[in-house]
């Protein structure tokens, strides 16, 4: 009876093999981010997707507020910062890292705190 | 005295004639966008990436895959580019990045026609400053602390590499077709 089992077992995972499943993570969403502030999302695997959607805010000298992200691993080293237009409000990483967390963060020299409507990673990339 | 303030005056009035005055931008035209050949969406872009930069700027994703062009290569990949009807403007650089500019920010934020973007790449990559411009942009300059470099205008994308870390501050000096003049904030200093 228990190698039938075992022998059931075996025919039904042979019959599924392993698929990746997607998953998404928002880790931040309609929130402030002051000057240099941040957030990172949950540790994941095969992180190659992650986005920022912020309110672009310029003041009358022309200086204008920015939101980067980057991929980071177990040792707390990230990437270089994707940043795009300081006169953008959505910016996307599509870089890959095998394990690790997303990170996305307002840039120190911004003039104003910045409306974030999300940040968002996910495996969705590949 | 009369003389210093009529050479103020014209000195004034022809530096803001050259660099304040904005120019048509964006709504002018992109006309690489119209010309060249639709592509397949490539596998280096994520349709991810263009479903939620299409969700940003509210066209269909359809209809975001049909109007993506390839405008450049270099050596983080090939740079990529939509523009929807209202004329928001969206890019990706193969596998680094993507970003959008919604129409609706253009008149608010003032934006020159000029839309830039740093991808710093992988550790062992050096940085890139790609940028899709505008018809009426003839001539653009990358522009650092320690160095001006004049970068090369082709299918309305600017793809230059960078010699510095990718987070020192960097701007883009652009010439329209009136011959004024225009420095492009790109990003500040440090992170």
């Amino acid at each position: 009876m228990r190698r039938w089992i075992l022998a059931s077992v075996a025919v039904v995972a042979l019959a599924f093999p392993t698929v990746a499943l997607a998953w998404a993570q928002w880790y931040s969403a309609n929130t402030y981010f002051g000057a240099g502030g941040f957030n990172y999302s949950s540790w994941q695997s095969s992180l190659n997707f992650n986005e920022v959607q912020y309110e672009p805010d310029c003041n009358l000298l022309r200086e204008c507020v920015r939101m980067q992200l980057s991929l980071c691993n177990t040792s707390d080293s990230c990437y270089g910062y994707v940043g795009a237009s300081i006169t953008s409000g959505y910016v996307q990483d599509l870089r890959t890292i095998a394990y690790g967390k997303a990170k996305c963060q307002a840039h120190s020299a911004n003039w104003n705190q910045t409306y974030v409507y999300r940040c968002r990673t996910s495996n969705e990339g590949a | 005295m009369i003389s210093l303030f009529v050479a103020v005056g014209g000195f004034g009035t022809a530096f803001a004639a050259r660099y304040l005055t904005d120019p048509a931008g964006f709504p002018a035209g992109i006309s690489a966008l119209r010309t060249l050949p639709a592509v397949p969406l490539p596998e280096s872009i994520p349709p991810v990436a263009v479903g939620a930069a299409a969700a940003y700027v509210g066209v269909p994703i359809e209809n975001a895959e049909t109007r993506l062009r390839r405008l450049r290569s270099g050596s983080q990949g090939d740079l990529y580019a939509f523009q929807a009807e209202d004329a928001s403007v969206c890019l990706f650089l193969a596998r680094r990045l993507g970003t959008c500019l919604r129409a609706d920010h253009f008149v608010r934020l003032n934006v020159p026609g000029v839309f830039p973007a740093i991808s710093p790449g992988y550790p062992d990559e050096q940085p890139v400053l790609v940028a899709v411009v505008a018809d009426d942009v003839r001539r653009a300059w990358v522009v650092t602390a320690s160095d001006q470099q004049a970068a090369s205008i082709r299918n309305n994308a600017i793809y230059a590499t960078l010699a510095g870390s990718g987070s020192d501050r960097i701007d883009l000096e652009v010439e329209y077709e009136s011959g004024k003049r225009k420095l492009v904030p790109v990003q500040p200093g440090g992170d």
